[in-house]
């Protein structure tokens, strides 16, 4: 059970506690807390009220909140939210951080080559001909790569709900 | 016709693609322009493909792949399997304490557990310690088993969970009980240990961290 929200969750988790905390050991306490509390509290979770992921997402601000009270002083910003509420609750900010946290994961499931295409296309600014030649590949293939990155990115973001 | 059009076609594929992450240049840019004015397919790929920019804007790539220590998901199934193993050592005494009691009902997950006169305990009472913002008592008593401890608690903060830890004079620590946040914030219950009475030192209330002490008797 730890194990499968770590499969599912975990590297999302991650990158969002890494963004927060300064020192990595606190983004991987923080993290470690989340699965242990999301395994124990498993119970309540209602599918009705939203994905596993916005849930787990809720936990993790509150386990980032009061690892944070314990005295550790590296948070980059203080969360929002009632710690003292053990139950989280939809919130927007929760929701765009579960459609960024699915866009890290379908960018981390592309191919390294797809992956590459499209962070120095988008992220780096790159044309297709400034890309082809760092790589030393024809625009053409670049052009083809960035093609089969977005319908990979388009159907795992579909198929997660984030698009329809 | 489509069948013919796509024959004609001077694009190539993922121009679309490369149009809509901005990385075509911008002769190409033109003529790809022109190019949608006739090709539906084009048109498609681009509805389809439109939203992810604004979605790739919010998640900045940084560690997309960075690896995870593996001390991340040991740590966290370490923590969960000791839980597991006090909660289920926890029911263990309270079965034990059942049947040597033989009238205590079972109420885990409740928070009153009534005894019988025959099994009033016959102990002391412990005082909460001053600081403590919780009310109540917390009453240890000799069983031919072990010990008993009655809580009769109000004013509890929301924890998830709590646990009811119980000290001996050699420093070793058992938990006598663990329940969940009830409406009220009050707990009536009893927890049971198998240290004889006289060597328990004192009674702690946490959460699910032993480090977060809720109250103690002094």
């Amino acid at each position: 059970m730890v194990e499968s929200l770590y499969d599912d969750h975990g590297p999302a988790l991650m990158a969002w506690a890494r963004g927060r905390f300064a020192d990595s050991r606190d983004a991987e306490e923080v993290v470690a807390d989340t699965l242990v509390r999301g395994w124990r509290n498993h119970h309540q979770f209602d599918p009705a009220r939203g994905s596993e992921r916005a849930w787990m997402f809720g936990i993790a601000r509150n386990a980032a909140v009061d690892h944070h009270r314990k005295g550790k002083r590296h948070l980059r910003s203080v969360p929002v939210g009632d710690p003292d509420d053990p139950e989280p609750r939809p919130d927007p900010d929760i929701e765009r951080l579960v459609e960024s946290s699915h866009v890290r994961d379908a960018l981390a499931g592309l191919s390294r080559d797809h992956r590459d295409a499209v962070v120095a296309a988008f992220y780096r600014g790159l044309t297709t001909t400034e890309i082809a030649e760092e790589l030393g590949i024809p625009a053409g293939t670049v052009k083809s790569r960035l093609h089969y990155a977005l319908r990979a990115l388009h159907a795992h973001l579909q198929e997660h709900g984030v698009l329809r | 016709m489509t069948g013919d059009h796509d024959h004609d076609h001077d694009h190539e594929t993922g121009s679309a693609a490369a149009y809509v992450l901005g990385a075509l240049e911008p002769d190409e840019r033109a003529t790809f322009e022109s190019h949608l004015e006739t090709c539906e397919q084009c048109r498609q790929e681009i509805a389809q493909f439109i939203p992810i920019p604004g979605l790739l804007a919010r998640a900045r790539p940084e560690n997309v792949t960075a690896p995870i220590p593996d001390a991340v998901l040991e740590t966290a199934v370490e923590r969960a399997s000791r839980e597991l193993g006090a909660l289920t050592s926890s029911r263990r005494r309270w079965r034990w304490a059942a049947v040597a009691a033989a009238t205590i009902a079972i109420a885990l997950t409740g928070t009153t557990l009534p005894l019988d006169d025959d099994t009033t305990p016959t102990g002391a009472q412990l005082a909460l310690t001053e600081q403590a913002t919780v009310e109540g008592t917390i009453h240890i008593g000799e069983r031919p088993w072990g010990t008993a401890i009655d809580v009769d608690i109000t004013d509890l903060p929301t924890r998830p969970i709590y646990r009811m830890v119980v000290v001996a004079r050699d420093g070793t620590r058992q938990v006598a009980a663990t329940w969940g946040p009830t409406p009220t914030g009050a707990a009536t219950l009893t927890g049971a240990v198998a240290l004889t009475t006289d060597t328990v030192d004192h009674v702690l209330i946490t959460s699910d961290d032993p480090a977060d002490i809720i109250t103690r008797t002094t």
